[in-house]
């Protein structure tokens, strides 16, 4: 009887063990350790943190905080101002990723043929990418100065157009903000696609041009299909980096005229640093996090490559 | 043998007896911007020297200064020092925090060190912004002022002897420049800018306006205070409806508006007194052109009040022997000679009257006599409440939709009510 509990026992473990490794504490896992913790203490511990925080009232002017439950995201989500904020900053993302994209594409396509200048102009593609971001902002503030001492006006003058108010009109500070910061995250799509396109196998187009399809169509079933997981990749970073963008929009129109052109990092740059309001700051944080893991998840749904059976 | 030990022990207690007493380590949390870590040079300079001399003056106390930070997370950390036990023996605050710092007993009161004759020299308003309970908190060493910066050749050029003390005045001064390409005025109009809030303030508090009660509770939007800021918004309105002052103010800072009064573009500019040596250096005519006038107001008879504001001395130790230490160093550098020579280095106003009239810089320099004239009228400061930042954020914010017509004056004021009450109500029921 013993034994045949024995063997009971032992058959469903080895078939355990024949699914999947027994983990092993080998001489691996100490030379990963200090890395992944590192990382984990910069990336994971901030973020729990954040939505520890999320649920206090800690506000800098104030000794001591609270736990406070929801209340932070209640007043979030019944704020008046949030459907403002909501429309702009889904305007803004929206605009920028599919601009980037399109354009950045665009660009990489030109770029990968052997026009003559090709390796001056790639190099010079990424110049707006190097650039510090407040940099950026500052320069174009300048630029769109509404002063007759702004480049944009002087620009006009010498066509006899008068003078603009470039940031008073909420709608053209919403265009200037999208097409700044489009500008600067172009040469991120265009370095994506254009080392996409280099590692895309010639014999595809050949045989394609061979059985007579045109250039659109080479471009519509050939390189657009291939460059699927590197969309993917390149539409996830230009989302996150205008999701989570401040720097440009805060040196260029700081959230106005008004709160016309308020994105949601702004809003949290404002009550985290002017209201000293850290808690609510960490809510609208958190639900910024929550919304770029909702964008990823739906680009992976959408763009991923499918294997076919 | 055991002799030999006495009179050694005897000549160990003579010696530590007749060696001069212990020196005090005088420990002081300074704003970079008044410390010999200046980064601009001559204030460096300045705050070196005055040091040094103390040290010299006083070799019982050793001086040794660390770094606050000037905005709200330098007054967190006065807060957090103190509950920690851990306050230094004197510091430098905006006189924004003075009340709430006593409030948090961090601010000792000088009543026993600062005497009378001295704080007579003082600017009322000052003395009364640092004094809670009858009792000086702090000594106040220096104040900015805002009004409006212009050209006195530019306002003589359109036939005007002195600038234009009324709203209508003033459109009436802009149909003239309009003729030259010019707008009469612009002042910032950022929204959650505290600027902005400021330059709207001195005329609404020139109306009667008040921003909060005795207890700190906002009632900017009740009665007479409700019309006073609606008048504000709506002298705002007709000022950009008019011409005489251009939309583009709703995105500006200070800052901002320099271009526009650089390249002639526009009579005066809403500026602060601590921008003045900046704007000198930017455009060096200006240090012969340039003077400061209160801001037009839209009732006749009625004048602007000036903001005061301005960074402050304060004793935080409690123990007897250190606070006297302290309270040498903080007489020191307010002294009138020594605060003088800061103020002038720095270009900031000062708030002591014998600096006003001996100082050569202040006594001689144009625009200094004409920020004399504000010094010399009524002054104020901004409420020393938390609720100020909300309500300087909300008002602020309506700037852009008064001036673009898409809300009227009176709904600008509800608005930034309803901004402002939610945000109060978590403050007093935290």
């Amino acid at each position: 009887m013993t034994t045949d509990i024995h063997a009971t026992g032992a058959a469903p473990a080895r078939r355990v063990s024949a699914r999947r490794p027994k983990f092993r504490l080998n001489g691996y896992f100490f030379f990963l350790f200090p890395g992944v913790a590192i990382v984990l203490s910069m990336t994971l511990f901030p973020a729990l943190y954040g939505i520890y925080m999320s649920l206090t009232n800690i506000n800098l002017g104030y000794v001591g905080s609270s736990f406070v439950g929801l209340d932070n995201y209640v007043r979030f989500f019944t704020s008046p101002d949030l459907g403002l904020i909501a429309r702009n900053t889904a305007l803004f993302v929206a605009c920028c990723v599919v601009l980037q994209a399109c354009i950045g594409l665009a660009v990489a396509i030109l770029l990968n043929q052997r026009l003559p200048g090709h390796q001056i102009m790639r190099s010079m593609t990424i110049l707006p990418w190097v650039l510090p971001s407040v940099v950026v902002g500052l320069v174009f503030l300048q630029i769109f100065g509404g002063s007759r001492l702004g480049f944009g006006n002087y620009v006009l003058s010498l066509f006899g157009i008068g003078q603009q108010s470039w940031f008073s009109d909420p709608v053209l500070a919403m265009t200037i903000l999208i097409a700044v910061c489009t500008w600067r995250g172009i040469p991120f799509s265009v370095i994506m696609f254009l080392g996409g396109l280099q590692t895309l196998p010639r014999d595809a187009f050949e045989a394609a041009t061979i059985d007579g399809a045109s250039r659109w169509q080479r471009f519509r079933y050939i390189t657009l299909p291939m460059l699927r997981p590197i969309m993917l990749i390149s539409v996830i970073m230009s989302t996150g980096g205008a999701l989570n963008s401040l720097d440009i929009p805060l040196a260029l129109t700081g959230g106005g005229p008004g709160n016309a052109t308020e994105l949601i990092a702004i809003s949290l740059y404002k009550q985290s640093f002017f209201h000293l309001d850290i808690g609510y700051g960490a809510t609208i944080g958190t639900i910024m996090l929550i919304a770029n893991l909702v964008l990823i998840i739906l680009y992976l749904a959408v763009l991923q490559p499918r294997r076919e059976n | 043998m055991i002799s030999r030990f006495g009179l050694m022990a005897a000549a160990s207690v003579l010696a530590i007896a007749s060696s001069p007493a212990v020196a005090v380590e005088l420990n002081i949390l300074v704003t970079s911007g008044y410390s010999p870590a200046a980064g601009f040079v001559p204030a460096a300079e300045i705050h070196q020297r005055l040091y040094e001399e103390f040290q010299q003056e006083n070799p019982d106390i050793t001086l040794k200064y660390e770094l606050l930070d000037p905005g709200p997370t330098g007054l967190q950390k006065l807060l957090t020092l103190a509950s920690s036990n851990n306050l230094p023996d004197a510091v430098i605050v905006d006189g924004q925090w003075i009340a709430r710092l006593v409030q948090s007993d961090v601010l000792q009161s000088l009543d026993t060190y600062w005497p009378a004759e001295d704080r007579a020299d003082f600017h009322p308003a000052v003395i009364d912004a640092e004094t809670i309970d009858g009792k000086p908190y702090a000594v106040m060493f220096q104040t900015g002022m805002r009004g409006l910066l212009y050209r006195p050749s530019t306002l003589q050029a359109i036939g005007l002897d002195e600038f234009p003390k009324t709203v209508d005045e003033m459109m009436a001064a802009a149909e003239q420049l309009k003729a030259q390409g010019m707008s009469a005025e612009m002042v910032p109009a950022k929204a959650t800018d505290e600027p902005s809030t400021m330059h709207m303030l001195a005329i609404y508090w020139g109306l009667g306006g008040e921003l909060v009660d005795a207890e700190g509770a906002p009632i900017f939007f009740e009665g007479e205070n409700a019309a006073h800021l609606a008048q504000v918004y709506q002298m705002y309105h007709d000022l950009v409806a008019s011409g005489a002052m251009l939309a583009d103010v709703t995105t500006m800072d200070e800052g901002a508006l320099r271009p526009y009064f650089y390249g002639g573009e526009v009579l005066a500019i809403g500026g602060s007194s601590s921008g003045v040596k900046q704007m000198w250096s930017e455009l060096p005519d200006l240090e012969n052109d340039m003077s400061v006038a209160p801001y037009p107001m839209p009732v006749a008879g009625t004048e602007p009040v000036t903001i005061l504001g301005g960074f402050a001395y304060g004793l935080t130790v409690k123990d007897p022997e250190r606070a006297e230490a302290a309270w040498k160093f903080i007489e020191f550098m307010t002294e009138s000679e020594n605060l003088g020579e800061v103020c002038e280095a720095l270009g900031i106003l000062p708030v002591r009257s014998s600096i006003w009239e001996n100082n050569t810089f202040f006594s001689t320099t144009p625009i200094m006599q004409s920020y004399r004239k504000l010094y010399d009228g009524n002054m104020k400061t901004r409420p020393a409440v938390p609720i100020y930042t909300a309500i300087s954020s909300a008002i602020s914010s309506q700037l852009a939709g008064v001036i673009s017509g898409a809300i009227s004056p009176e709904d600008a004021v509800l608005a930034a009510r309803d901004a402002v009450m939610p945000e109060y109500e978590r403050q007093t029921t935290r």
